[in-house]
């Protein structure tokens, strides 16, 4: 029994020891990364690539779970001294934790360093995550929100124009839903997901304000905006509206997966999400029927506005190892390359951040396949720098609210007037408890 | 044979069968998750959307687990978590044990109820100090955050002392007389008389640490040390060919535990019932 | 009895000999110092303050924590937690407990096939959590799960209000039917034959005997497995954090839910530590509770 033991704890040990081995002397760099799915595995490939490439930095990436997940673990790790990674990615509504955290050089400093050449990056990216001229973190998979749709749905359907608002959506509805042999619902007019995301995507749309102080840009929110400017209001009438609707019905939130398969199963002729997921869908929907793709919708007529961007970039920790940093510098211009980024968006839906990525093969290639990977760029192009997202501290706290306030709109009926109140004063509790101990 | 009542021989052949015919829809019931989990495992992806039961079964998935996710080098992760800490646990408790029911002590009554009580903590009430301890202390992200607090055990220790109090008290004295101090006499005699309920115990721990979710996922961030509940929690995707790949990880993931359950099935039960019964 | 006392010396102890059981002691004492009880005085600590997002108390709060989640602003939310959970616990704990007393009297004699059917009843102890809700998630798929074939509805049960709480109750009760099982055939183990043999000559039925010898055989069985249920149910949090995120609508937000949320979402480790002490006190008095009624209905032979 004490042999087993020992043997026991000497093979425990081995084990340890053995995976603690350093990896030579090539500089490492850890990046971490929060896609998963296919596009995980393309993230993966290009690391893969990159590592066989040359042979002075190797790259180690770690999947972090979904970005909620990920912005948890680097809030955990940052308690400690240093961050056990150089390179992380991370959403966009991460950025003003993360530049709160102070333990990230702006790559700023290396553009500057090593005159890297901004303007071939797409400007309305740029803008979002510049604060005060200085940009902190590197676009890398950038997304835009789009409204997806069953082309020979709608061709069967005799719908020639394609609508531009949630209102034209609801006319719709009722010619694409279908009914089983029970009468019930079988493929949906069209789903939209409680996702938060487009809560702040159509505040931008409406050209409006989420939070105050210049949308978190100026300085740093001490309270929302979205109940005075009339934009939650707005929104939850919308989702009242959605709710009574006989060709709908309510189908997740925090995401949109279901709605995703449910299109490709044909439950739905219409359903909203990234561009991100353009890759995934075609292919997924193969050739059961013909998909479109086309700007995400306006909440009321008239609404001048423009989306502004999800996805994630990539920001370099202040290590200060210098070696370290520029290997992490290197890497990252490695993956917004021209040709990296084309095969990025031909096999995601991410659209090139790096505009030259449009000259190449092949860029040029998968859009003559697939010309619905040209909405999200146009859209971006059709936004402008005003329409510029928000920075907020709270960001991913106050998304759930707004997820579960919707919920509530939608499940149970809650009066929007009411939701708004309720979801004002969550959301500003937030932001004050969190002003109150960290600033 | 009289028609009119039945034989004990017949009576004991009809409640027999009663008896499966009762048990076997329950048995049915609870096997059901696990049945439809490897059902699906092996579905084909073009069945997907269309069948409930595949007219054959595609294994594919499974190599996916081993090659497309981190899956493998999490089960290692288990493995030497789960294995550290079963290790661990039997010694230390094997020790305060052997404490409380071998060697009298001023205030051994008081630390024996005092460390019972600890059975009645739940973790809520110490998971967000511990966690602030170990990341104070550098150590997410390690083995070591996820062995360590759980060392030792208080059911552990009570399995063990019940066990210990069965032994007769001459051993102990003989020991004495022969000279043999309290350490070899732990060790020599005692451990191995309690064989089989540290076996019951070592099942019982390293169970319980293979399926631990909340607190490896809270220490630990990257694959190099995550340990497989956190990985099957992680496989949910739409696409799929993800379904088969995320059933294919629970089956996996899976095996080891039910395997020690069939294997140490008979010390587990008996060893649980006898610290129950006691109790 | 006036024996002669055996002349036993009583030298005093050697100061190793003094020494010693605490040395057996010294590892398991370590290991609760440091993770049990110093972090149990560390959250009632924390609970008085408010803390920034790495856990370092800045704002001493006093009381405010606990009386912003009983009667202040959060106090609607928690007071659903609340609500949600003790319905839970009661599910969760009684369900299991009948689970386990069926298929332990469904095995207490022999038949052909007891072993395999005892196993399998057993067998939900060695399934980890996660596991059972990975499973589940895919049983209760909208498109193509197993409930939706059958029944040949799309329903999205997991996103029905009126569904998830029933849902998470049912996967918890058949996590731990199998630890309610060897507890309870243990318990039935004990009980003598001769007493049912007896009741059985003086021609009491089937029913009869369950009434009048088991249950009441089994209740000191019954009583420590209910705590066990309820202290379990109390944790439970890895279906409710895969399957549901405590919705929708606040369904399924069981308190140990609510307090990883607030600690590790909204990084308020001051609430969060407040909620988790509520929350122990809860479980203390229940346990108390329960101890009372024992000495009142529990039968000891």
């Amino acid at each position: 029994m004490k042999k087993l033991v020992a043997i026991l704890l000497a093979v425990l040990l081995c084990l340890s020891a053995f995976s603690a081995l350093a990896e030579g002397e090539k500089t490492k760099v850890v990046f971490w990364y929060s896609l998963g799915g296919t596009n995980a595995e393309v993230i993966a490939s290009m690391v893969e690539a990159f590592n066989a490439s040359q042979d002075k930095i190797v790259v180690d990436a770690q999947y972090q779970g979904e970005y909620d997940d990920a912005i948890n673990k680097l809030k955990a790790t940052s308690m400690g001294e240093a961050l056990p990674f150089d390179i992380v990615q991370s959403y966009e509504i991460g950025s003003r934790f993360i530049i709160d955290s102070q333990k990230m050089v702006p790559v700023q400093t290396y553009i500057d360093k090593t005159g890297f050449d901004v303007s071939v990056i797409e400007p309305n990216l740029l803008a979002y995550y510049t604060i005060d001229g200085v940009i902190n973190s590197m676009p890398f998979n950038c997304s835009t929100p789009l409204m997806y749709y069953n082309k020979t749905a709608f061709d069967e359907a005799g719908i020639t124009e394609v609508p531009t608002t949630v209102d034209g959506i609801l006319a719709i509805a009722e010619k694409l839903a279908t009914y089983d042999k029970d009468g019930k619902l079988d493929r949906a007019g069209f789903l939209f997901s409680n996702y938060g995301w487009f809560f702040e995507q159509w505040t931008g749309k409406m050209g409006r304000q989420y939070v105050n102080n210049g949308n978190g840009r100026e300085s740093y929110a001490t309270s929302v905006a979205f109940d005075e400017n009339g934009a939650a209001l707005d929104l939850f009438n919308m989702w009242k509206k959605i709710s009574e609707s006989p060709y709908t019905s309510y189908i997740e939130r925090g995401g949109t997966g279901q709605a995703r398969a449910a299109f490709v199963a044909g439950k739905t002729a219409i359903f909203l999400a990234s561009t991100a997921n353009l890759a995934g869908v075609l292919g997924n929907v193969g050739d059961s029927f013909e998909v479109g793709t086309a700007y995400f919708p306006y909440v009321n007529e008239g609404d001048q506005g423009g989306v502004s961007t999800g996805g994630g970039t990539l920001w370099m920790v202040n290590s200060g190892d210098d070696k370290k940093m520029d290997a992490s510098w290197e890497f990252v211009q490695y993956m917004i390359n021209p040709e990296n980024q084309a095969v990025w968006n031909a096999k995601t839906g991410y659209f090139p951040i790096n505009m030259k990525a449009h000259d190449t093969e092949t860029f040029k290639e998968n859009i003559a396949k697939y010309p619905q990977f040209q909405t999200a760029l146009d859209q971006l192009h059709a936004s402008g720098p005003e329409y510029v997202g928000s920075l907020l501290s709270v960001f991913p706290e106050v998304r759930q609210y707004v997820e579960d306030v919707t919920e509530e709109v939608f499940l149970k009926g809650l009066s929007p007037e009411e939701a708004v109140t309720k979801l004002t004063n969550l959301a500003n509790d937030a932001i004050e408890m969190y002003n109150l101990t960290n600033y | 044979m009289s028609q009119a009542t039945l034989t004990r021989r017949q009576k004991n052949a009809l409640s027999a069968l009663l008896r499966i015919g009762l048990n076997l829809p329950l048995v049915l019931l609870i096997m059901l998750p696990l049945i439809y989990t490897f059902m699906m495992s092996g579905m084909p992806a073009d069945e997907l959307y269309s069948r409930l039961i595949p007219t054959r079964m595609d294994f594919v998935s499974y190599s996916h687990v081993f090659t497309k996710t981190t899956i493998p080098r999490q089960i290692v992760n288990s493995f030497i978590v789960a294995g550290s800490v079963t290790i661990l646990q039997m010694i230390t408790c094997s020790m305060a044990a052997f404490a409380f029911s071998f060697l009298q002590f001023r205030g051994r009554n008081l630390v024996f109820m005092c460390i019972l009580a600890t059975m009645m903590v739940p973790w809520e009430a110490t998971i967000i100090a511990n966690y602030l301890t170990v990341s104070h202390w550098g150590w997410l992200d390690s083995y070591r955050a996820m062995i360590l607090p759980y060392a030792c055990s208080a059911m552990g220790i009570f399995l063990m002392r019940q066990n210990y109090l069965t032994f007769a008290k001459e051993l102990h004295e003989a020991a004495k007389l022969d000279g043999c101090g309290n350490w070899r006499f732990l060790a020599t005699i005692v451990i191995p008389l309690a064989r089989p309920a540290l076996g019951a115990l070592g099942a019982y721990v390293f169970l319980q640490q293979w399926n631990q979710y909340l607190w490896p996922l809270l220490v630990t961030n990257s694959d190099k040390v995550r340990t497989v509940q956190i990985g099957i929690s992680q496989l949910y995707d739409i696409d799929s060919e993800q379904i088969g790949l995320m059933m294919a990880g629970v089956v996996v993931v899976l095996i080891p535990s039910l395997s020690i359950f069939i294997f140490m099935q008979k010390q587990l039960i008996n060893g649980l019932m006898a610290g129950a019964v006691k109790g | 009895m006036t024996r002669m006392k055996a002349f036993t010396v009583r030298r005093k102890k050697t100061l190793y000999e003094t020494i010693e059981p605490w040395l057996f002691l010294l590892p398991a004492l370590i290991i609760f110092a440091v993770f049990l009880y110093y972090p149990f005085f560390k959250t009632i600590y924390l609970s008085t303050y408010l803390t920034n997002k790495y856990g370092e108390p800045k704002v001493f709060y006093e009381l405010q924590n606990y009386l912003d989640i009983l009667v202040g602003k959060y106090s609607a939310a928690f007071w659903n937690s609340m609500w949600v959970t003790l319905r839970f616990v009661f599910f969760v704990a009684f369900g299991s407990l009948l689970v386990g007393l069926t298929t332990s009297l469904l095995t207490a004699r022999k038949f052909p096939a007891r072993a395999f059917a005892s196993a399998i009843y057993a067998m939900p102890i060695a399934i980890a959590s996660a596991a059972a809700a990975m499973s589940f998630k895919m049983i209760f798929h909208p498109s193509i799960g197993l409930v939706n074939r059958l029944a040949g509805t799309r329903t999205n049960w997991l996103n029905d209000p009126a569904w998830a709480f029933p849902i998470i109750c049912v996967i918890s009760i058949w996590l731990a039917s199998g630890i309610n099982f060897i507890f309870i055939s243990a318990g039935l183990r004990n009980i003598p034959d001769e007493l049912y043999e007896s009741a059985a000559i003086d021609g009491a039925g089937y029913w009869h005997q369950q009434r009048h010898i088991t249950l009441p055989s089994l209740s000191p069985t019954l009583f420590f497995q209910i705590i066990i249920n309820i202290i379990s149910a109390f944790q439970s949090f890895t279906q409710v954090r895969l399957l549901t995120s405590g919705g929708p609508n606040e369904t399924t937000n069981v308190i140990v839910y609510s307090i990883y949320l607030d600690a590790f979402r909204n990084f308020r480790f001051g609430s969060a530590a407040a909620r988790s002490i509520v929350l122990f006190v809860i479980i203390m008095i229940i346990t108390l509770l329960q101890f009372r009624a024992e000495k009142r209905s529990v039968h000891y032979q």
